[in-house]
């Protein structure tokens, strides 16, 4: 449970004592992600590679129309070009080496180098994660605080009910809808042609937008069950009764004492979120067209372009560890029980 | 404390009931459908589910892959109850048979999941040390990669098919799953029974399996219950991007995600039809997997 690990990876952060323990933490989590890296290299560099039908295959369907080519000879020679003619283990060596140096390498069909492509992609799949961040909050909160004042009523059940059917339809389902229909019963057709901020911002919004509150309401189920226990055992606490009986009306014990506490694993439980949104972006980008990350790497597998795949996950891979130890330590920040005295 | 067990023993027939079993089942039954009405549907759904799937021959009279059973491409109709697809194959027939693929994957993912990452979470809590230290990090590595890029490389080292479908998807699961497992056993580890069990001379798989295994089967239930959903799910996102069980198959997500999608202007049933049999089925197994999670640890209601 990450709410949970979360809670306790924070106190025993804070209870090691102030800025210096803080910085050894840190350090250490940095230190500890190493190994956990090297596998995850290790894992693609495979991986990738086993997926049958290799790139060199492809290259030469994709030079050979006439078939004027020796195949034999010309897949030696591609092969040896791509550096692909020596082990594996020899290829992940010189892999981590180039990476410890900043250097991810270049495209194999184009050499572009992967840090530029992925450079190109990046914004479109923050903008995205970002608006379907702010949506997933301002929809599931209200939802869960409604929902946990409302215990085990009709307006409970059917609060919860929907956030259950929003995990429980698929994604490109509801994406599917939002662009098909209202072509079918109004004939209204929407232009999926990407523009970039910079040429068009307010069209450029128009296309992000969409797909990025589809993703955030499917993210808010999640959230919305989760404020929704946090807010149920807060209630709970000696400090809301005391509230009650110094006579303060309940809205203001509800949202002043009550979800303040609260929402502190709910926020770091959006962190966590952000990191998800990365792979669920997959579906989205693809069916909202948008030129972002997740399709390139869904094409890059296709194409069996292993430096741009390895790249993608490499990358991913350092953002979600770094993310998930920044909820670590904000959660000592947040909580002000888990600070020393 | 026996109250609220509820299902558990409703099922097992609650071996010290003094009213007979049949009344005994009955009244746990009504109990559970008046505290937890959301997840009795759940249960209703999950029932309906595994009807269609051995009933399938008896509720239609057209086979999932027969052709020209109808016009094609035909809408709604009291012959053809969710319409004709592009071939003239009934889109109800191939639903009610779709029901046997959803349960295929998620059973056999749940199962090929839950039985490693069981094992391997025990055996962390159990012997701890470089073996714990050195999988952990395995287990970061999996969590860290996105879960679909995951799936679409497993998929495609595998090559496309029913059975290797359910691979992909348990395969990461059965790493990743093992960290709740782990942490479940690692609070029973410590407990006086394992150390008497210890002190006794059981062996390391007697201890793992006979006292630590059955005093983790809580989270096990809630774990299998709640990923059942997400295991149907996962398939239909494959086979958006194209790496589901493949046609003809009448899997739910690839006649969602293909068909559905490539007739919907002319044909919207054959969209709306599945996805509606999904969504449903999704929802109740999740809702029935929340009733579950409730009834078994009341500390984890409603989170995650």
């Amino acid at each position: 449970m990450p709410a949970a690990s979360v809670v306790y990876a924070g106190r025993r952060l804070i209870t090691n004592g102030g800025v210096t323990g803080m910085a050894k933490y840190v350090l250490r989590r940095l230190i500890g992600m190493v190994p956990t890296w090297l596998i995850i290299m290790f894992m693609v560099v495979f991986m990738v590679r086993l997926i049958p039908g290799s790139i060199v295959d492809l290259l030469l369907q994709d030079q050979g129309g006439g078939g004027s080519y020796q195949a034999g000879i010309d897949r030696a020679q591609v092969e040896h070009r791509l550096g692909l003619d020596q082990p594996v283990y020899v290829q992940y060596v010189k892999y981590v080496a180039g990476v410890a140096q900043g250097n991810l390498g270049a495209s194999l069909w184009d050499q572009q180098s992967v840090v530029s492509l992925i450079a190109q992609r990046v914004p479109v799949t923050a903008q995205v994660a970002l608006v379907a961040i702010i949506t997933s909050v301002f929809v599931s909160i209200p939802i869960g605080v409604i929902s946990a004042v409302r215990r085990d009523s009709p307006v409970d059940y059917l609060l919860r009910s929907i956030s259950i059917l929003g995990i429980s339809v698929p994604g490109f389902a509801i994406g599917t809808a939002i662009v098909i229909f209202p072509t079918l019963w109004w004939g209204v057709t929407v232009s999926f042609k990407y523009v970039s901020f910079a040429e068009d911002p307010i069209g450029h919004l128009k296309l992000i937008i969409p797909p990025a509150m589809v993703l955030g309401v499917q993210l808010s189920a999640s959230v919305a069950r989760l404020t929704r226990t946090m807010m149920l055992e807060v209630l709970q606490e000696d400090y809301i009764r005391t509230a009650r009986a110094k006579g303060l009306q309940e809205p203001k014990i509800v949202v002043k004492h009550a979800l303040k506490n609260a929402l502190i694993p709910v926020v770091t439980v959006l962190g966590i979120q952000i990191t998800n949104l990365l792979g669920g972006s997959v579906i989205t980008e693809t069916i909202f067209a948008l030129p972002g990350l997740g399709r390139l790497m869904v094409s890059s597998i296709g194409a069996r372009d292993y430096p741009v795949v390895q790249g993608i996950v490499v990358l991913t891979a350092i953002f979600v560890m770094c993310m998930n130890l920044a909820v670590d330590v904000s959660y000592g920040y947040l909580d002000p029980r888990a600070r020393p005295a | 404390m026996s109250a609220e067990v509820g299902i558990g023993q409703a099922v097992r027939g609650g071996g010290r009931a003094q009213r007979s079993v049949g009344a005994r089942v009955w009244y746990e039954a009504s109990k559970f459908i008046r505290k937890k009405p959301l997840g009795a549907f759940g249960a209703v759904v999950l029932l309906m589910l595994i009807g269609m799937a051995v009933f399938a021959p008896i509720i239609t009279q057209y086979g999932p892959l027969q052709q020209s059973t109808g016009p094609a491409l035909a809408g709604p109709s009291l012959e053809h109850l969710a319409g004709t697809d592009q071939f003239g194959r009934d889109v109800f027939t191939r639903i009610v048979y779709g029901a046997r693929i959803s349960l295929f994957i998620s059973v056999g993912a749940t199962v090929m999941a839950i039985i490693p990452a069981t094992t391997l979470g025990m055996m962390c809590a159990y012997f701890r040390g470089p073996f714990d230290l050195v999988f952990q990090r395995v287990v970061d590595a999996f969590q860290a990669i996105p879960g679909l890029i995951l799936l679409i490389t497993i998929v495609s080292i595998l090559g496309s098919g029913q059975f290797n479908v359910v691979l992909a998807l348990a395969i990461p699961a059965s790493i990743t799953g093992s960290r709740l497992q782990r942490a479940a056993s690692m609070q029973v580890t410590g407990r006086d029974y394992v150390l008497a069990a210890r002190s006794l001379g059981a062996t390391h798989t007697r201890i793992i399996f006979q006292y630590i295994l059955p005093n983790i089967m809580a989270p096990i239930i809630i774990v299998v219950s709640l990923g059942f959903g997400g295991y149907i799910l996962a398939e239909s996102s494959l086979s958006f991007l194209g790496y589901g069980v493949p046609p003809p198959a009448p899997s739910w997500g690839g006649m969602l995600a293909s068909d559905g999608r490539r007739y919907m202007y002319v044909a919207p049933h054959m969209f709306i039809a599945p996805a509606i049999a999904l969504s449903v089925v999704v929802f109740g197994v999740n809702m029935f997997g929340d009733a579950m999670r409730d009834i078994l640890d009341p500390r984890l209601r409603g989170s995650g």
